[in-house]
């Protein structure tokens, strides 16, 4: 704050870009410095007298022309409208969404299954409809004997159908995985032909 | 349709757009190559230049359309500065530094508003301007085109301390120039002759 005022401080007070700071420095210098005041009048002279002083006039025709064989090249980096670029990160987003909220918190098909399902574990219940299946499979033939369940289960792998729940989505998933990929790729695909049509114009 | 509308076509590739958007600054930007350059044909070619070198680039123009006037200024420059080291091999020098105190003088005790601006006196004025160093009449011209500091700061790639120094030194020469009379500081406020900052 006890910087001396220089000519470039009145310079830039008198063209009001001087912080607040300063400027009230240069005001209480003012108020009390007759030498100071008089450099200032000067400078406030020259400013005024360049200031009336007429600028070259512009060429007919104007100056920033650009030539026609540019007109037709494309700028270096020009881009697609930031627009697009939202619709399709968007589109790609919401279809992200869907298909991670549908693998964790399951699908509607599988809601359904399960609430007609036994109030059992669902592990349970999965094991159940295999078995189900498994014993329609060999018939009614075989109804006489009953089957002992560690047997089954060993037939099971050994098929390689046991797999309940082991981390895998259950049916139906996939083809709204699918459509919502197909949707999303759609729209990309809509934003770029979009921004074509407007760039080639 | 507004600047930042503009900006953006121009940006994407649309050549109208963007000579709408220089076409506001045409002017600012041609007076700023009269300040670099000796002749008006020069300028004019500079600013041609300009104009092709601004439209393959504004592609990666980062920044709002207020931003626009400076980044088309700086290139102005650039290209008035390649123009004249390719022709003289030398960094801008002053036009006619040796006419700059020949001129008129002018009676600094009559304002400005009240100095009759007879062709004589503006061309006092205007070969004043003309004995100035080349950064400062950039400077100063761009400050008469009603550049804040910062645009000038941005423009012409230096600091706005730069642009404060160089105002007032051209002032100063100016007041030197046309009245014979330099501009009295007291011993604290002594201004810093050495042209730097």
């Amino acid at each position: 704050m006890n910087d001396p005022i220089t000519l470039d401080d009145l310079s830039a007070y008198l063209d009001d870009e001087l912080p607040p700071g300063r400027r009230a420095a240069v005001e209480a210098a003012l108020a009390r410095d007759d030498g100071l005041r008089a450099a200032l009048d000067a400078l406030a002279w020259t400013a005024g007298v360049v200031a009336r002083a007429p600028l070259p006039e512009l060429p007919a025709g104007g100056t920033l022309r650009l030539p026609d064989a540019a007109r037709g090249a494309r700028p270096v980096g020009a881009r697609m409208r930031p627009r697009w670029y939202a619709a399709a990160g968007l589109a790609a987003a919401v279809a992200v969404a869907a298909i991670g909220a549908g693998v964790r918190l399951g699908w509607p098909g599988d809601a359904t299954r399960e609430a007609a399902a036994p109030a059992a574990d669902p592990a349970a219940m999965d094991v159940a409809e295999v078995d189900a299946e498994l014993d329609g499979a060999r018939g009614a033939a075989s109804t006489a004997a009953p089957t002992a369940a560690g047997g089954d289960r060993a037939a099971r792998s050994a098929e390689g159908i046991n797999r309940p729940h082991d981390g895998e989505p259950r049916a139906g998933w996939r083809p709204a995985a699918v459509g919502a990929a197909v949707l999303a790729l759609l729209a990309a695909l809509a934003a770029l032909a979009a921004r074509r049509v407007r760039t080639s114009r | 349709m507004d600047d930042e509308s503009w900006l953006e076509r121009a940006r994407a590739g649309d050549a109208a757009a963007f000579d709408r958007l220089v076409a506001l600054h045409e002017r600012t930007l041609y007076w700023l190559a009269r300040a670099l350059t000796p002749t008006a044909d020069d300028a004019l070619d500079a600013c041609q230049e300009a104009a092709l070198r601004a439209w393959r680039t504004i592609g990666r123009f980062e920044g709002p359309a207020a931003n626009v006037a400076p980044w088309l200024a700086r290139i102005v420059r650039n290209c008035c500065h390649d123009r004249w080291r390719a022709h003289h091999g030398a960094v801008l020098a002053p036009l006619d530094e040796a006419d700059a105190g020949r001129g008129r003088r002018l009676d600094p005790t009559r304002g400005p508003e009240d100095l009759a601006l007879s062709e004589e006196t503006a061309a006092a004025i205007e070969r004043a301007i003309a004995g100035l160093p080349a950064e400062q009449r950039a400077t100063l011209a761009l400050a008469r085109a009603g550049f804040a500091y910062a645009e000038i700061a941005a423009a012409l790639d230096i600091a706005e301390g730069t642009v404060k120094s160089r105002i007032a030194r051209a002032r100063a020469t100016l007041r030197l120039a046309l009245t014979g009379q330099p501009i009295v500081e007291p011993p604290a406020a002594e201004p810093r002759l050495d042209g730097r900052r």
